[in-house]
């Protein structure tokens, strides 16, 4: 037993080194993100504050979103994460409002936090856009700014 | 009540022989002149029909009149004088009883008398009786076009770009730009891609549906065209029932399709194509509205479905025969028809000249019993579909080249549609200007290739073969007008499909914001128009709201997105999403929100509209709802003594976080 306890500390001691490196494991949020989002809206009226995300492996995005009445709106654009900083711009060049800060919560709730000096929190949690969404959504053609109106 | 009636009764016939005796007295003449001028009201100047009056009795003699014999009141009335008819002005109470006694409607009394002597005569004879409260001539308004159908006769297919836009296999469809211009130069020249009612995606959400009845009150309909017999309102109880018989107990005998209520001693209520002087007018207007689609005949048309007969009905209130008109009386008897039996929309190519009534209550005293039956047809109490909780009224603008709509088109309350050609230019008849609201093809032959003999930038529709063929062309604000009324009929085809309701006001105010700016086009030059030009500066932000479009009805349906706001920073809503592509060129009249509003977004100030763009600060996230108004229709407000326009309000739902970016989107 004395001649054994050495060899059994020393692989405790491994195995808890092995542990501890896992929990320390940051997210990759290139890989994260990957998926179907839905807005969970806390401040908002969940009723007409509806936006669907989904940001594809090739660093795509397509945006669906229904704020008050009427048909979804359709962006796409392409977006970035350089560590836990997720950023990104419409088609055609127009950025977006804001950077934001990224945290998750298990496997299925994204959290964005604003950068630009809101400090605007955002939770999603992960879920399939319904294809009565997608395929009704009207496109919004342009990033280009008409007074804050979207060319459709 | 019934004494004072009897003492009044029998001091008419004294009073009425002393009349006759000093008739010659100029004291009497005088004393005749002042009770006539301060009982005659209405026009007495236009047209009008000879040996008819109207009289608007006091409530006691109107009591009076309904419990008693009508041949004793009119002795008491009218003493010794020799009538041919007296009885109330509408034939049958209208089904809404008390509606129409609120409005009155129940004093008022027509009596006829050999058309030999002129009204104004027999009116000063009897304004002398003190239960007459008001005289009035039957005055007769005109129809909204030069009335000449020039028959369709071209052999070769042309258009082919409009017949490819147009969805339906009617094979006259190429040739109607109204409703899918293409730009097509075989149209005209200056024809200009978009200049149409914008109605071709709408289609691929509703093509109407049939609970949507559109009261055509113009000449007849000849419902057997094989264009318009499918989508014909029809009296079931009637069609199903016994000639000569009032089935349904509407009052009205055999009104299978609508009634003919033009005075006529030969048609006797029958819906009737056959007189000479029949353009075809109205059955112009009803296929521009819902000629069946799809049906691989003639033409197509707005709200005619989706080629499974499945389109809005039209119902025929005919109120000009022969292309002579009916009067007040006849006009106010359709409206009221039509409330009674199921129209929600009253398409009204016709008013009364521009210039003969200068403000609304110049309108609504000179023409009171066709103005208390507007109203009869727009209470919310007679609404005739789930959708709408008041009817509404479209009227054409008119075709003097004047400066302000007909009426009672002008009225805020209804809607006044003006005319532009095939270039989305306005056409040198069109009314514009003060009181009218909105724009739509009206056809323009001044800009126009002949085919054939055809000039096909006027507007094809269906009409009568006796007259000039099965198909034919008219251009008028009348023409205009039926396209307004088709955009409308679609609407609320729409809000039943999606289950929406909308009140009279909210739906006209979507109407009037579905528009495309046409004002780009009028900031200056000349068009040429016959002899001479017209400055198009003079149209600009005249022809109403815009270019009518049903597609963007149907999406104001559907429902309007929320304003998105930054938090703490001064934003700018563009008002077009909201007011219509010419939202920059309206009149904004104020800007209103309840105070759980204003601490929901933290308002610290009252927003602001300037040149269509609203100023907005909201100092706290968080959504909530603001109403806009504007005027549709000139620079100022109807207020009863000026011909203004109507105010329509949109509510806004704000959304403000702290996140903005320029193009609306989320992130």
């Amino acid at each position: 037993m004395k001649r054994i306890l050495p060899y059994i500390i020393a692989a405790f001691t491994i195995l808890a080194a092995a542990g501890c490196k896992e929990k320390e494991t940051p997210v990759d949020y290139n890989i994260f993100i990957v998926g179907d989002w839905r807005f969970m809206p806390e401040e908002f009226d969940e009723e007409t504050t509806k936006v669907h995300l989904s940001f594809m492996e090739d660093n795509g995005f397509d945006l669906y979103q229904k704020i008050g009445d009427g048909r979804y709106r359709h962006y796409s654009g392409r977006w970035e994460v350089k560590g836990n900083t997720l950023s990104g711009e419409y088609s055609a060049g127009t950025s977006w409002g804001s950077s934001y800060a990224l945290t998750s919560i298990g496997t299925d709730t994204l959290v964005m936090t604003a950068l630009n000096g809101s400090e605007d929190v955002m939770k999603y949690a992960r879920e399939a856009i319904p294809a009565e969404i997608t395929d009704d959504a009207t496109d919004v053609k342009s990033a280009d700014t008409d007074n804050g109106r979207p060319i459709l | 009540m019934k004494k004072s009636f009897i003492i009044l009764i029998s001091a008419l016939p004294l009073l009425y022989a002393c009349m006759s005796e000093i008739q010659e007295s100029e004291t009497v003449a005088d004393e005749l002149g002042q009770a006539l001028s301060t009982k005659l009201t209405g026009n007495t100047t236009g047209e009008h029909m000879e040996g008819c009056l109207l009289v608007f009795l006091d409530e006691a003699a109107a009591t009076m009149a309904e419990e008693s014999d009508l041949k004793t009141i009119a002795e008491g009335l009218f003493g010794g004088r020799k009538i041919e008819g007296f009885g109330p002005a509408l034939r049958h109470m209208p089904k809404n009883e008390a509606a129409a006694k609120r409005l009155g409607l129940h004093r008022w009394y027509a009596v006829s008398f050999d058309k030999s002597i002129p009204v104004r005569r027999f009116a000063a004879e009897i304004a002398g009786h003190p239960g007459i409260r008001r005289i009035q001539f039957n005055n007769m308004p005109r129809l909204a076009s030069d009335c000449k159908s020039r028959p369709f006769r071209l052999q070769t297919k042309s258009g082919a770009e409009e017949a490819e836009a147009i969805p339906f296999n009617d094979p006259l469809n190429g040739y109607q730009w109204n409703l899918v211009n293409t730009g097509d130069k075989a149209v005209a020249e200056t024809a200009r891609e978009g200049a149409d009612v914008g109605v071709r995606d709408a289609w691929k959400l509703t093509g109407g549906t049939p609970d949507v009845v559109v009261a055509i009150c113009d000449g007849p309909v000849k419902y057997t065209h094989p264009d318009l017999t499918g989508a014909m309102w029809v009296n079931e109880a009637e069609k199903n029932g016994e000639v000569g018989k009032d089935d349904d107990g509407n009052g009205y005998i055999d009104d299978v399709h609508g009634y003919n209520f033009y005075p006529s001693d030969q048609s006797h209520g029958k819906i009737t194509w056959e007189r000479d002087g029949e353009t075809g007018h109205g059955t112009h207007v009803a296929g521009i509205v819902a000629a069946v689609n799809g049906n691989g005949i003639g033409i197509s048309s707005i709200a005619g479905g989706t080629g499974k007969g499945d389109g809005v009905r039209i119902m025929s209130c005919q109120m000009f025969e022969g292309g002579r008109a009916g009067g007040d009386r006849e006009m106010a008897e359709a409206l009221m028809y039509a409330a009674d039996n199921g129209a929600c929309i009253a398409q009204c190519s016709y008013g009364y000249s521009a210039y003969l009534f200068q403000s609304d209550n110049a309108y609504s005293t000179n023409a009171p019993l066709e103005y208390s039956a507007l109203k009869y047809f727009m209470d919310p109490e007679n609404s005739n579909h789930p959708s709408l909780e008041s009817n509404i009224a479209i009227y054409a603008a008119g075709n003097e080249a004047a400066s302000s709509s007909d009426y009672p088109g002008a009225l805020p309350i209804c809607v006044s549609v003006t005319a532009f050609g095939p270039d989305y230019l306005p056409t040198g008849y069109t009314n514009y200007g003060r009181g009218c609201n909105i724009a739509a093809p009206g056809g323009d032959s001044t800009i126009g290739a002949s085919i054939e003999e055809d000039n096909i930038s006027r507007i094809l529709s269906t009409c009568i073969s006796e007259v000039a063929g099965e198909y034919a062309w008219m251009e008028g604000s009348s023409m205009a007008c039926p396209h307004v009324s088709g955009v409308a009929a679609l609407g609320v085809s729409y809000a039943g499909k999606l289950g929406k309701v909308f009140t009279g006001k909210e739906f006209v105010a979507m109407l009037l914001t579905s528009v495309n700016d046409i004002n780009q086009y009028l900031e200056d030059g000349l068009k040429p128009y016959g002899n001479y030009n017209l400055n198009l500066k003079t149209y600009h932000n005249r022809m109403g709201t815009g270019a009518v479009d049903a597609w963007k009805l149907l999406m104001q349906i559907e429902g309007t997105p929320s304003a998105m706001v930054q938090t703490g920073k001064t934003s700018r809503i563009d008002m077009r999403e909201y007011f219509g592509e010419s939202a920059d060129d309206l009149t904004y009249t104020g800007v209103e929100f309840t105070d759980e509003a204003r601490k929901a977004l933290g308002l610290a100030s009252t927003p602001k509209v300037k040149d269509g763009m609203m100023e907005i600060i909201c100092t706290k996230n968080g959504s909530a709802k603001i109403t806009v108004s504007a005027i549709a229709g000139g620079k100022e407000a109807s207020n009863g003594d000026n011909i203004g326009g109507m105010v329509i309000s949109k509510e806004i739902s704000i959304v403000s976080r702290g996140i903005h970016s320029d193009n609306g989107g989320w992130l």
